[in-house]
């Protein structure tokens, strides 16, 4: 009975992390969650301004834009003799696409 | 979305207006008008001009508009907040430094030559008399009360009143920017998740120091390079006028860029960091943020703005200035 019931608690003490290993993991992870942070402040990337800077790497620098043609409108205008223009709207080149409008500037004045 | 974009003279600059629904062109054809009026009303080089009229006044209490009592408020409103750094009763050194009629459309000498042959840096300081103080507006009265002879100038606080005014007729819009010669103010109803982009530009160089992102507020620029001309007797001069010694500002900062709620307090703000050199600067630009640029050209974001920018500013080149007194 002794040699049966002496491996049981040997079992249970090694699958038990110690505290030092409990505790040096938890350190562990801090710094590991730490360091990922403070890269992504310092990268500008601060969480807490997300939406803000969700943005920044997709948006086109130019904000302003001109009056822009509509292209829905003019195709629907055109729909009375549908075929012979979409054929020939098809041959021809793409429009130049309008000129970005200038960035709004702040200069000394 | 379609936005009405115009850009005409005005101010002795060109101003911009861009303007999104609804009726973006007639709400651009009536803030035109009312910033041409305004500069008709407020411009010191417009013999004309209700302000002009003020300074040649020979009373003490002179009656005003609504419009001139709110620039002189505006003014004096400036020089309080700044301890009288920002000074608009420099008229007549102004005139003694060379700026006695507009010299809008004029081609400035290189900065780097004029910043290799001025003075010593230091900070401005405000005039020991603080004639300001002698500024009174009667709203009850409908007057301006000071010491005959002692002019007023609108100057840069004048745009930036001009741009908070249109922002107030235009903040129904979708989205609106006044452009009133560096000073902006931009806002709208629709503007969440699309902000204004706003390029800062360089005294010198192609290339902007960065951009910002603002959905809603201003920023104005001052700076020593737009305003500066080659004086008789070989030195430089220019419009940022140091209070205390009523001369062209030599700080070591040739541009402030200040974010703020209104353009009025941008454009102060700017203009007391350019006055106050590099280190003064970032006290007036910590709390809305800002840029300085030095006088090698480097740039210096401070505050907030540091979390509104959408660029990383490129490696800066150093310019050699010329040794003083060389040819």
């Amino acid at each position: 009975m002794t040699t049966e019931a002496s491996p049981g608690p040997r079992r249970r003490s090694g699958r038990r992390p110690r505290p030092r290993d409990v505790a040096v993991g938890a350190l562990a992870l801090f710094l590991v969650i730490f360091v990922l942070l403070a890269v992504q402040l310092a990268s500008g990337r601060d969480p807490a301004l997300a939406p803000a800077s969700a943005t920044v790497g997709t948006q086109r620098p130019a904000v302003v834009q001109r009056i822009p043609v509509e292209p829905e409108d003019s195709e629907e205008g055109d729909g009375s003799s549908e075929d012979e223009d979409s054929g020939a709207q098809s041959h021809q080149p793409a429009p130049a696409p309008a000129p970005a409008p200038a960035p709004l500037t702040t200069r000394a004045s | 979305m379609s936005e009405h974009d115009v850009a005409f003279p005005c101010m002795g600059c060109e101003l911009r207006l861009v303007i999104g629904p609804p009726d973006a062109a007639a709400a651009a054809a009536a803030a035109r008008a009312e910033l041409e009026w305004i500069d008709a009303q407020l411009s010191r080089f417009r013999p004309d001009s209700e302000l002009s009229r003020l300074n040649a006044d020979p009373r003490t209490a002179v009656p005003a508009s609504p419009l001139l009592r709110a620039a002189v408020r505006a003014a004096v409103w400036a020089a309080q907040r700044t301890d009288g750094l920002v000074d608009p009763t420099l008229v007549g050194a102004l005139e003694r430094a060379g700026y006695a009629r507009s010299r809008a459309g004029e081609t400035a000498p290189p900065l780097a030559a004029a910043l290799g042959e001025a003075p010593p840096r230091r900070p401005a300081r405000p005039q020991p008399g603080a004639r300001w103080r002698l500024i009174e507006v009667d709203e009850a009265a409908g007057s301006v009360s000071r010491p005959p002879g002692l002019a007023i100038d609108s100057g840069g606080i004048g745009k930036g009143l001009a741009a908070d005014l249109l922002a107030r007729r235009l903040r129904a819009h979708a989205r609106f920017a006044v452009d009133a010669a560096g000073d902006l103010r931009v806002g709208g109803t629709r503007t969440a998740g699309r902000a204004h982009e706003i390029e800062i530009a360089h005294p010198w160089e192609k290339a902007p120091v960065g951009t910002l992102r603002i959905a809603d507020g201003a920023v104005a620029t001052s700076g020593v390079g737009s305003r500066l001309w080659a004086r008789p007797d070989g030195g430089y001069g220019h419009h940022l006028l140091d209070p205390a010694s009523g001369l062209p500002a030599w700080t070591g900062v040739i541009a402030a860029t200040a974010l703020a709620p209104t353009a009025l307090e941008a454009e102060t703000r700017a203009k007391a960091a350019l006055l106050s050199g590099p280190l003064g600067a970032r006290r007036w630009l910590a709390e809305h943020g800002g840029v300085i640029v030095n006088d090698d050209g480097t740039p210096e974001w401070i505050g907030p703005a540091r979390r509104q920018r959408l660029q990383q500013p490129r490696p800066r080149v150093r310019i050699a200035l010329p040794p003083a007194g060389a040819a």
